[in-house]
Order: C-alpha cells, then structure tokens, then sequence
C-alpha cells in the first residue's frame, strides 16, 4: 500500500484545518475586492477632469461613433493631416489624439498618442466604444455571411479590438507603450507565482525541520523510503496551495459579482457586471478581468506553478533535511532565493521588452521560467519558445528533485554537525 | 534465528562506525545491544531498519537477505523521541500506525485498548505538547507495538520514564515477549537489562567483544565472590587459606570473600564450617555492569599497548 497518500493526506488535513489558512484564503479576496473598489468608488464621487483626445479617422466612418462621456472628451478634427496633427495637438489644447487608418477589428487599425502617459480609463473607453462597433460590424456583416447564429454570437463575443497606446518624445519620436492590461496580468500572475514559490517552498523547508528537530524523523525514515517522506510532503503543501488560489479565484469572482450586481446599475458607480459586456457605463475593472485570456492564463499559471514549485520546493526540503536549525539554514536559503529574486528582475524587464532575448532566454531556463513567462504570456509568446519552456521546466525540476533527494535521505538522520556545501556534495556523491 | 549479522561494516564519510559486527538473535528473546555511547548501536539498528545500508556483510532476517518489506514487521522506538508537537494525540497515534501498514479501523481498535490500558485515554483529543513527557512516552511506545512486530527494536527505552512507569513498561515487554514477539534492546544502562535480556551482544569501539546468554557470561566472568551468613568469630577468617575476606561484620553475621581461582566452593565451604557455624552460603555473580566496565577497560588497555 502506498504510504505517500497518507503522508500527503496529513500534511494536507493539518495545513488546511489550521486558522492561519481559513483566515488567509477567506481575508485575501474581500481585501482584493475591496481595494479595487476604492478607486472605482472614489472617481465616482470625485468629479473626474477629463481627457481631450483629437480623432484623425482617414476611413471617415468611426469618429461619430466615439461619443463624449464622463472620461473622455473626443473632438473630432475634418480633414487634418496626421503629421499636422502630430505637432500642432498640444498647443491646440489636446492630452493626445486618436489615429484611425481601418476597421478597428483589424490589426494595427487605431494608434492613440500622447505625450504623457494617458490614464487607463481612456483607452479602455476607447477599446470598449471600438469594440461595440467591430461587434456591431460582425452583425451587420451577418446576412453576407452562412454561417449559422451560434457561430455569429460567439464571433461577437470574442470580437477584438486592439488599440496601440504610442507615448511620443518631445523630438517626436514614438515608442509603443505595452498594453495595460496585458501587462498587468502578467505582473499579476508573475507575482502570484514568485509568492507562491517563496511562501511555500519557505513552508517545506520548515516542515522538514521541524520533523528533524522534534526527532519524529527518525520514527517516520524507520517507516516510509525518504524519497516517499520528501515528496509527500511536497506534494501535500502544494496541493494546500493550489486549494487556496482555487479559494481565492471562486471567492473573488463571487465578490466581483457581488459588487457588480449593487453598482452596475447605478450612475455614479464604475462596475459593471463581470461579462464585460456593453451593458454599464464606466466598467473600467470589471472590463479589465472580462478582457483578460484566462482559459489560456490560467492553466498556464497552474503548470507553472507547479514546475517552478517542485523545483524550489525540493531544493529547500535538501536544505531542511541538512540543518537541525532555521539559523543553520540561511546560508543555504540565500542561493536558493537568489535566482527567484533574479526571475523576479527578468519579469520586469520582460514586460517592458517581452520579446527580446533576455526575456526569451529568462522563460527558458527553469530556474527563472515560471516567473518570467507568466509575465511575456499576454504578449504573444511563440509557441516553440512556450514548448521549449516548458520542456525545460521539466528536465530541470527532474534533476532538482533527484538532486535534493539524495542530499535529503542522507541529512535527515544527521544531527549536530554544522553542514557546509562541502558536506552537501559529499552526501551527494554517497552511493544508494 | 530471527536476526543474523555477520560482518558488517558501515563508514560515514572518513569514520568507522561498525567494523566488522556481528549479532544473532534468537527468535522470542530479548536480546540486549549493550555498549557506550557512540561504539555503533545505534547504527546497527539504522541498518536494521533499512535507513542505512551497509557497506558490506550480511544481515538475515529470519534466514533472509533483510529488505524493505520486513519493516512491517519491525517497531522501533528511537532514543530521541518525537511526535508532531501540534497534532492531536489520537490522530496521530493513527496516523503514525497507518504508516506501518495497519488500517485505520484495526488502528482505532488496537489504540483504544492501549490506551485504556495506560489510563491515557482522555488525552485523546488533547494536542501532543499538552502531555506531559511520560505520557508522551507512553504514546510513542504504543505505537511502535501497535502493529505487533516480530521484532521491537528499543533504543533506550527507559530514559525519560518515572520508576513507576518503568516498571509497568518492563512488564508490557515481558508480555510481548509471552506473545512471542523478539525484542530487541539498546542501551549503556546496564543495570536495567540485567533482569529483562535473555542474551546480550556487548559493542565497544564498532566492534562486538562480548556476546552470548546472560546466565552464562556471568559464569564465565564469575570471580570467584562469595557471600556467607555465620554464627562465630570472624577472626578465625584469618586462618583461611587462598581465600581473601574482603569484608566480615560479627555484628550481622555477614561476610564477603573471594577464593583463588584453582579452588573449588566446597574446598571453601569445608574451610568454613571447621571455623564457624555457617547458615548462608551464596555465590555472587558479576553483575552486566561490572563486566561492561571490566571488558571496556581492558579493551582501552589492549588498544593502549
């Protein structure tokens, strides 16, 4: 009978019953939830000064649609050359214009530029007005087309605008500034996994000293194969952790409805219901989670997690097993955190350059993969570079696990010798 | 023979920690693993346990190459206990025998006579660290003979429990060993295996120097002490011959003396009731802890020269 069920079971039961853990994964969300409802709250009773955006529409079909609201103030501006536009829009009183070249649901159809960075708010307005008039084109389109009225409903639910957010220099240069929200749920996510590898890779380390100090070691290595006692317990505090974000995933959707459904209909209140559907006025948040991809962020966070996690998670059960105290262990902990601390450098140079060959390079190699490509995901990563990732994520967590295996059954019956990495490499080299 | 070493050698990195060891164990005995701190007991029983391996030698388990299923049928109690500190004491009891391979209804039935039977039943809600150390002893010995092992490798099972206690244990051993169960026993208290051990193997310095059953090691490191109760004067003693009084009291009756080694007790005997009316005549044996000391010593002489 297999004696690493049990083993995960209890690490699982007494994590899960203890008060820290109700109270973190319930807390967690009604403070996420809450803390994005300030804002939304506060521009609702603060009178908003709002942002003047010229419109340059070469197709002349678009820029009636873009109606003023509480957010922007569109003027749309006959007959004007873009490079005119370009250098006169500042002193004509503008924050930045719109330039539109094509049907918003094609590529690289709408630009918007500013100097200084435009609020958020403006160019969700924009994207959410751009794209009730792709949806309203794919209707239009419907009689042209054969296809049946499923396949029209779910084209116009995923109907896609992109709008390109272009920060100009003084000399007028342009430079493409990264779309927000991709960058926040990558941010977000990236995050997520940086805290849930150092919480509960930290919670491993623990555990396992805490089995050496309090001497139950002996009794458990007498019962069960270490390598069944080390990933027992790996296993169980990840499956602690992912129970948590499923908590906190259901109870902050359940919250975001909530608070969609008191302030969706209301004038002065900014959320709207979760779809993200053109039904509320100012749903800038909840259009922020409707837009984000989560069938493909999702599973991705979860794989990711769980490659990242049993990298770092076997490293430090190695360096629990080999110290009979927490101090004995920061020597050891430091060079384990340190390329989590460099994944976390990576990810914010990758979503400024999600692209470029250090960010490619930084979601390849394991060590710094889980943190780093959560971050490039929403920016279009080609799919080899995703496979090559997560082939590597593989190989890497087999050679971890299989290193801090045979460091971990050779420490855990060590007691009072003050271990170095000499030591470490020694009771690597012991033979089975 | 339930267990059988021969030669075994163990070194952890540069340091001989059993050169050479062999120990035999007969089935349904208690079987004391003697020797002082650091001569390799405690590795021994790692490697019973299938926690180490040895660098060569054979170890037989019940005429058998020893291997990971028979530690279904070991319970080991670690010198250096521990529990969960936090987890209830009832639940832990059951999850540390589902880890031996028993069920979780035989668990719960074996547990509640256990515990019925050391009084501690009420504890079985309470947090481990609400216990007190002997009752935490207590725990932790029934669930390494909850699942009735063939063999019951104690290391120092005495320490940390009151006389009292100590005796009730002794006892549970006995009648595990009625049971037929093998008990295997390590310490460097000596006195406490004396009365318990039907054989003993006495480790010094990674090797065994001395091994057998108890009854007859004594009569091979017997010296020849006897003591006697009298009725006269002890200084008639003087007169006696190859005999070296080592104490007499006229007060009590009693005396003590040791005879050369050519000459037999009734010689002794004979030499006494010519001089006083003798109403006790007793041999004493060396007790374990005596020959422990003698045969250490010696060994650190031998190694000395």
């Amino acid at each position: 009978m297999s004696k690493i069920g049990l083993i995960i079971e209890r690490e699982y039961n007494t994590r899960v019953k203890k008060k820290s853990f109700i109270l973190v994964s319930l807390l967690t969300p009604l403070f996420v939830v809450f803390s994005m409802m300030v804002p939304s709250l506060i521009d609702g009773m603060t009178e908003v000064s709002k942002n003047r955006i010229a419109i340059v529409d070469e197709t002349g079909l678009y820029a009636d649609s873009l109606q003023t609201n509480d957010v922007v103030e569109y003027t749309k501006l006959e007959g004007a050359s873009v490079d005119s536009v370009k250098n006169t829009y500042r002193e004509r009183g503008y924050d930045g214009y719109l330039h539109i070249t094509s049907s918003p649901s094609e590529p690289e159809s709408m630009k918007l530029y500013s100097e200084a960075p435009l609020p958020m708010d403006v160019s969700l307005s924009i994207e959410r007005s751009m794209r009730r008039i792709a949806q309203k084109e794919i209707m239009e389109s419907y009689p042209q087309h054969s296809a049946s009225v499923d396949s029209l409903f779910s084209r116009i639910q995923s109907a896609n605008v992109s709008l390109k957010t272009i920060t100009l220099s003084k000399e007028g240069d342009e430079q493409e500034s990264f779309a927000v929200v991709g960058i926040l749920t990558g941010a977000i996510a990236a995050m997520l996994i940086y805290m849930f590898l150092i919480i509960n890779g930290t919670q491993v380390m623990s555990g396992v000293m805490e089995e050496k100090t309090n001497r139950i070691m002996e009794v458990l290595a007498s019962t069960v194969k270490p390598m069944e006692l080390m990933m027992g317990k790996i296993i169980g505090i990840a499956l602690v952790a992912l129970t948590q974000m499923a908590i906190w995933a259901v109870l902050c959707w359940v919250g975001f409805t909530i608070v969609g459904g008191v302030f969706g209909g209301s004038e002065a209140g900014q959320l709207a219901d979760v779809e993200g559907n053109a039904a509320g006025q100012g749903n800038e948040l909840l259009n922020i989670i409707g837009s984000i991809d989560f069938a493909m962020i999702v599973p991705m966070l979860v794989i990711y997690f769980i490659g990242g996690y049993l990298i770092y998670a076997s490293l430090f059960a190695a360096v629990g097993a080999a110290c009979d105290n927490p101090n004995d262990g920061q020597q050891f902990t430091l060079p384990i955190m340190l390329p989590i601390f460099i994944a976390l450098y990576l990810m914010m140079y990758a979503m400024k350059d999600p692209n470029g060959p250090i960010s490619v390079w930084g979601s390849i190699i394991p060590f710094t993969s889980p943190i780093v490509m959560m971050a490039r995901l929403p920016f279009n990563v080609p799919t080899w570079q995703i496979i090559v990732s997560l082939l590597s994520l593989f190989v890497g967590l087999v050679i971890c696990i299989w290193i801090a295996a045979k460091i971990y059954r050779v420490g855990i019956l060590m007691y009072g010798k003050k271990v170095t990495f000499k030591e470490l490499v020694k009771w690597f080299k012991i033979a089975d | 023979m339930l267990i059988e070493a021969r030669d075994i050698v163990k070194t952890y990195s540069g340091h001989v920690a059993l050169q050479g060891l062999n120990v035999d164990v007969e089935e349904g005995s208690v079987h004391g693993l003697l020797g002082p701190n650091g001569a390799g007991k405690t590795t021994f029983i790692r490697i019973l346990n299938q926690m180490t391996r040895q660098d060569s030698g054979t170890l037989l388990f019940d005429g058998r190459e020893i291997s990971r299923d028979d530690i279904e049928n070991i319970g080991y109690l670690p010198e250096e206990r521990g529990l969960y500190k936090k987890m209830k004491v009832g639940e832990e009891a059951v999850y540390l025998a589902r880890l031996r391979g028993l069920s979780r209804a035989d668990a719960l039935k074996r547990l509640k006579y256990w515990f019925d039977k050391f009084e501690i039943g009420e504890w079985w809600n309470k947090k481990v660290d609400e216990l007190s150390k002997g009752m935490q002893q207590k725990v932790q010995f029934i669930v390494t003979v909850l699942h009735e092992p063939r063999l019951l490798i104690l290391d120092e099972p005495f320490s940390g429990f009151d006389p009292i206690n100590a005796e009730i244990l002794k006892s549970e051993i006995l009648q595990l060993r009625s049971k037929g169960s093998t008990i295997l026993f390590s310490t460097h208290n000596m006195s406490s295996v004396e009365d318990v051990c039907d054989s003993i193997t006495l480790i010094d310095k990674s090797r065994n120097v001395l091994q057998g059953k108890v009854s007859d090691i004594k009569q091979q490191y017997k010296q020849g002490h006897y003591s006697i109760s009298f009725k006269g004067e002890p200084q008639d003693f003087a007169t006696l011959q190859n005999v070296s009084v080592l104490q007499s009291s006229a007060k009590d009756g009693i005396a003590n003396m040791t005879i050369s080694a050519d000459m037999s007790a009734n010689e002794l005997i004979r030499q006494l009731i010519e001089r006083v009316e003798l109403t006790e005549f007793r041999e004493l044996l060396p007790s374990m802890n005596d020959i422990f000391i003698n045969i250490v010593n010696e060994h650190k002489e031998f190694r000395n020269e």
